[in-house]
């Protein structure tokens, strides 16, 4: 019984501590795109989307271009300035969504390996160019400027 | 007339579909007409609107949108002096005491934005156009600058609140109002057909609020010396916003009201009137917060 009762009592305060670490993430969207590019989420956080005020120069949009396996996708215009919207990230790994005013592509992503301690990982470090769905990109001339690209396992945005 | 009619007009700017636009909720210029040379007429009122409800074109719609509900306070005066027999000069102001609106995201968690403050200042010069005592006819036509008290956004954190809670357009525009009379002296009735224009100019963060038409009818009927009773319909048409020269699609569209009204006069000195303000039509672009209803108290004193 007192076994029961103490696996009752972890198992409440597991879930008590997940709900509390579940965070909510801002992004504006304007005429130089998101304000965070690049944002570093959890499974479970929210992120909530608006307009930037400051730079706004008309309609704008998030609409989702790639996302992983079973992750929610989402199409928000910012019509009005309460226009403002959220979404759950449900699923660990990579979120591409895209502004088609500012012509900008950001990213959210997850820590895609979890719950998994004390992991050594041999990173190869071959100056090759990937993209964040992990393809090889044989030559980063071909890829557009605002794209993310990876390289020894480091997250980059092309400039020029 | 005999009496003087109260004609709560709730033509406000504020009162439109997106829940709590910026500007001055109308609340009213009396009886409309031209106030006597060298008189001054102070009219101070409160007024409340809330709303909750979410329409796209005419039908009530669910939202993904974060925003679920909308309300606002606001204390406004109206002043206008005789400065002529036929010509008056008007100002209209206010302050918002509260406007706020209520948040929720896709897990249920709750947040509210809200601001305060001045809205705009409105100066206008009434004049009586045609004014015929046998047969109760009169007609009053107004023009008259709106000036912002501020041209700035309210901010929180360092960011800019929504434009919908911002209290001032923070733009100057123009006003133009009208006002036809038609009295029927031996039954009690007056019937009164009042115009509004509202243009609104670009403010310094590029953004103009969408022209606004208001156009109300009265009907009033003496119940006995100190009790009227008003019913009022109005109809507004407001035009999107623009953000440089981009229509933001979520804003404007069309609405019907009807508002009853009672008023009560107190020591023949004062005149105190309610007023609740009702929907019975909308239509609006995108996908919008409606107003649900809203309630008005003024008080009105010649002196």
């Amino acid at each position: 019984m007192k076994t029961i009762k103490k696996t009752i009592i972890i198992a409440f305060l597991f879930i008590v501590g997940n709900a509390s670490a579940q965070t909510t993430h801002y992004i504006e969207v304007g005429a130089n795109g998101f304000s965070k590019d690049s944002l570093l989420v959890a499974v479970n956080d929210i992120v909530e989307f608006s307009l930037n005020l400051n730079t706004a120069n008309g309609i704008h949009y998030s609409e989702t271009s790639s996302v992983p396996s079973g992750g929610n996708t989402w199409n928000y215009s910012f019509t009005c300035s309460s226009c403002i919207y959220s979404v759950v990230i449900n699923v660990d790994g990579t979120y591409l969504h895209h502004d088609y005013n500012s012509g900008v592509t950001g990213v959210i992503y997850t820590e895609t390996i979890s719950g998994i301690e004390n992991l050594n990982v041999n990173k190869e470090m071959d100056n090759r160019f990937f993209d964040l769905l992990g393809k090889e990109i044989k030559d980063l001339n071909t890829l557009p400027i605002g794209t993310f690209y990876i390289q020894n396992g480091v997250k980059y945005i092309k400039q020029k | 007339m005999r009496y003087l009619i109260i004609l709560l007009l709730n033509l406000p700017i504020i009162g439109f579909s997106q829940c709590c636009s910026p500007g001055n909720p109308v609340g009213g210029s009396t009886n409309m007409g031209i106030v006597p040379e060298n008189t001054l007429r102070t009219i101070s009122y409160y007024r409340y609107s809330f709303s909750d409800t979410r329409y796209e074109g005419s039908e009530e719609v669910e939202s993904m949108m974060n925003l679920k509900q909308a309300d606002f306070s606001f204390f406004g005066s109206t002043i206008s002096y005789g400065l002529a027999k036929k010509i008056n000069i008007e100002a209209e102001l206010g302050y918002f005491l509260h406007k706020t609106q209520y948040l929720e995201t896709v897990l249920g968690e709750k947040s509210t934005k809200t601001t305060s403050g001045l809205s705009n200042l409105v100066i206008s010069v009434k004049t009586q156009l045609y004014k015929h005592t046998g047969n109760e006819i009169e007609f009053t036509a107004s023009l008259g600058g709106k000036i912002p008290f501020s041209q700035e956004y309210k901010m929180e954190d360092d960011i800019p609140l929504p434009l919908d809670i911002q209290p001032s357009t923070m733009a100057y525009g123009l006003v133009a109002q009208t006002f036809l009379y038609k009295g029927f002296i031996k039954s009690g009735w007056h019937l009164f057909l009042i115009n509004r224009l509202e243009k609104n100019g670009y403010n310094i963060k590029s953004y103009r609020y969408g022209n606004a038409y208001y156009s109300s009818l009265f009907a009033a009927k003496s119940i006995n010396q100190n009790w009227m009773g008003i019913l009022q319909f109005r109809g507004e048409y407001k035009q999107k916003d623009n953000w440089g020269e981009i229509e933001m699609l979520t804003t404007g569209g069309a609405q019907l009201y009807i508002a009853p009204q009672i008023n009560y006069t107190i020591a023949k000195k004062w005149n105190l009137s309610v007023l609740g303000d009702f929907p019975i039509y909308r239509y609006l672009h995108g996908n919008q917060l409606a107003n649900k209803y809203a309630y008005s108290v003024m008080l009105v004193r010649d002196f």
